[in-house]
């Protein structure tokens, strides 16, 4: 899917090197996506956002080797891939089994979101985490958009980390049943693309 | 396998956070290959984490802050063939040494700071004094009150309430905002004076003019008396005020008083100088109205064998005046009718 970056073969059918100018296009259109796509396999946000920087420079610094009549999305995807999966096994946390049931170790895995749209699940999830009591909220909060692990939520907050996780589970509860229409969603389209 | 309903919950929840050890992990991937609704449940956590990792995504990464990131990696002699985020084997090991002693040296600091909380539970009971000089001064006493001292005012209060009742001493003028606590009332000392509250917002003078002690409720309820005498007390609930003189030994006569016959008492459509009349008559008080024009305020009601105070209670929220009392007088006062 080649959209906002037209490469141009020019009359001689070559190659066109990617200018900086076009290259920022390719950055802006994509930076998030892959930064999604690398959560899923560190589960670690800032992890994904280095993964994700050191990807484009190393395709910066490629640019002239790289053969852009094919997608670079699926380039950049599969550099990500590869270096997530060199991160887990460097950090001993490579799994196969987990990766297998996360449908993320066959092939590369498309940034599985182009069938939602952003803002409503922005919305929707904003609305929810307001119905939480406040501690709760705050809690989910601090974990999920702070990126704070469970015992730096509990040095915080004083509590123990087993109250974290069960506020952590409710949390998680409510959100599930709040989101549960676009869960199915997902879940029906993964199961339409491992059928075919 | 655990049978904690809750167990393998949680345990996807610490994966999907990244908070799953290795040997969690082989234990999520056994129970999810054990049973097909375990994987449709972790199914289920997956794209949960997914949408709110998408919705992260969208709200803390700044594109302009990362193209610049990106602008500043490639303008320097960036070598990228090192993976900067990757730890050298060794390296990992004295990162997950350090992060442990980090954790028990957090352990020891949360207990520090603890016990530092703890502190004034434990040891002797001190008492303390505060005063202010020449400005308003506010503290917060070892329950939670807080008190506002008048420049020139002085309490003494010890460092711990463990006593039967919550006693401080007054000289001069403070307000106090009362913690709540039906269990351990508040008592402060005024001279030969004592004023009692369960949970309440009032303001005592001890040097007030008439060389009496002034006692005005805000919120809540307030007992006065002499402390030689507690079963002669003083109600006063909010919006209510009265003044003891310092020198004398006796209430203010007014207070619970009952009618002197036990009759009941009507007033239909009554102006307020015809109640008053009657109601010194019945009552055997001396109650006065501040302004004329308070007179020609007109209401209805009828009392059965009530005290004088519950009368009071009536007219004052009725007619929306002020009760008060000067030594043996009950002053009403407020806006006026026509």
């Amino acid at each position: 899917m080649q959209k906002s970056f037209e490469l141009q073969n020019t009359e001689n059918n070559s190659i066109q090197i990617l200018n900086e100018e076009i290259f920022e296009k390719l950055f802006r259109e994509h930076f998030k996506g892959l930064c999604f796509l690398a959560t899923r396999y560190v589960k670690d946000m800032e992890t994904a956002r280095e993964i994700v920087q050191d990807v484009f420079v190393a395709f910066w610094e490629k640019r002239a080797n790289i053969d852009l009549s094919k997608s670079p999305k699926s380039y950049l995807g599969t550099s990500v891939y590869n270096k997530c999966l060199n991160y887990l096994r460097d950090n001993r946390k490579f799994n196969k089994d987990l990766l297998i049931a996360e449908n993320l170790f066959t092939d590369v895995p498309a940034e599985a979101t182009d069938v939602l749209v952003v803002e409503e699940i922005t919305k929707k999830i904003e609305s929810a985490i307001a119905e939480l009591p406040e501690k709760c909220r705050e809690i989910f909060v601090m974990n999920r958009f702070e990126q704070l692990k469970y015992h730096e939520i509990a040095e915080k907050l004083q509590l123990s980390v087993k109250t974290v996780e069960s506020q952590m589970s409710k949390a998680l509860q409510h959100m599930r049943l709040r989101l549960a229409d676009y869960i199915t969603l997902l879940l029906l389209i993964l199961y339409f693309m491992k059928n075919n | 396998m655990e049978t904690n309903p809750t167990y393998y919950n949680d345990l996807i929840n610490r994966y999907f956070s990244g908070d799953a050890t290795e040997k969690e992990a082989e234990e999520l991937a056994e129970w999810i290959k054990a049973d097909e609704n375990n994987r449709k449940a972790f199914d289920k956590e997956n794209k949960l984490f997914q949408l709110l990792n998408k919705s992260t995504i969208e709200r803390s990464v700044n594109i302009d802050d990362e193209w610049i990131k990106f602008k500043t990696a490639i303008s320097g002699s960036v070598n990228s063939g090192q993976e900067k985020y990757t730890l050298p084997p060794e390296q990992t090991s004295r990162k997950i040494w350090l992060v442990r002693a980090l954790r028990v040296a957090a352990v020891f600091v949360i207990l520090a700071i603890g016990s530092y909380f703890l502190y004034p539970y434990l040891g002797k009971v001190e008492n303390r004094i505060l005063t202010a000089s020449n400005e308003i001064k506010k503290a917060s006493l070892p329950d939670g009150t807080k008190v506002t001292l008048s420049p020139g005012s002085t309490i003494m209060y010890p460092s711990r309430f463990k006593e039967e009742k919550r006693k401080i001493k007054l000289e001069g003028e403070a307000y106090f905002e009362v913690r709540h606590d039906e269990s351990q009332p508040f008592l402060i000392a005024a001279g030969n004076i004592s004023v009692e509250v369960l949970g309440t917002s009032f303001y005592v003078n001890t040097n007030a003019p008439g060389n009496t002690v002034e006692v005005k409720v805000t919120t809540g309820k307030v007992a006065v008396y002499y402390s030689d005498k507690p079963e002669n007390k003083i109600i006063l609930t909010a919006g209510e005020n009265t003044s003891l003189s310092k020198t004398e030994n006796e209430l203010p006569a007014t207070e619970n008083m009952l009618p002197s016959v036990s009759e009941k008492i009507e007033f239909v459509d009554q102006p307020l100088s015809k109640i008053v009349t009657r109601l010194n008559n019945i009552y055997n008080a001396d109650i006065r109205l501040a302004s004329e024009n308070l007179g020609n305020c007109r209401m209805t009601a009828a009392f059965e064998n009530q005290s004088l105070a519950s009368v009071l209670n009536v007219i004052s929220s009725t007619l929306d005046v002020q009760i008060s009392r000067k030594g043996n007088s009950v002053i009403i006062s407020g806006e006026g009718c026509n």
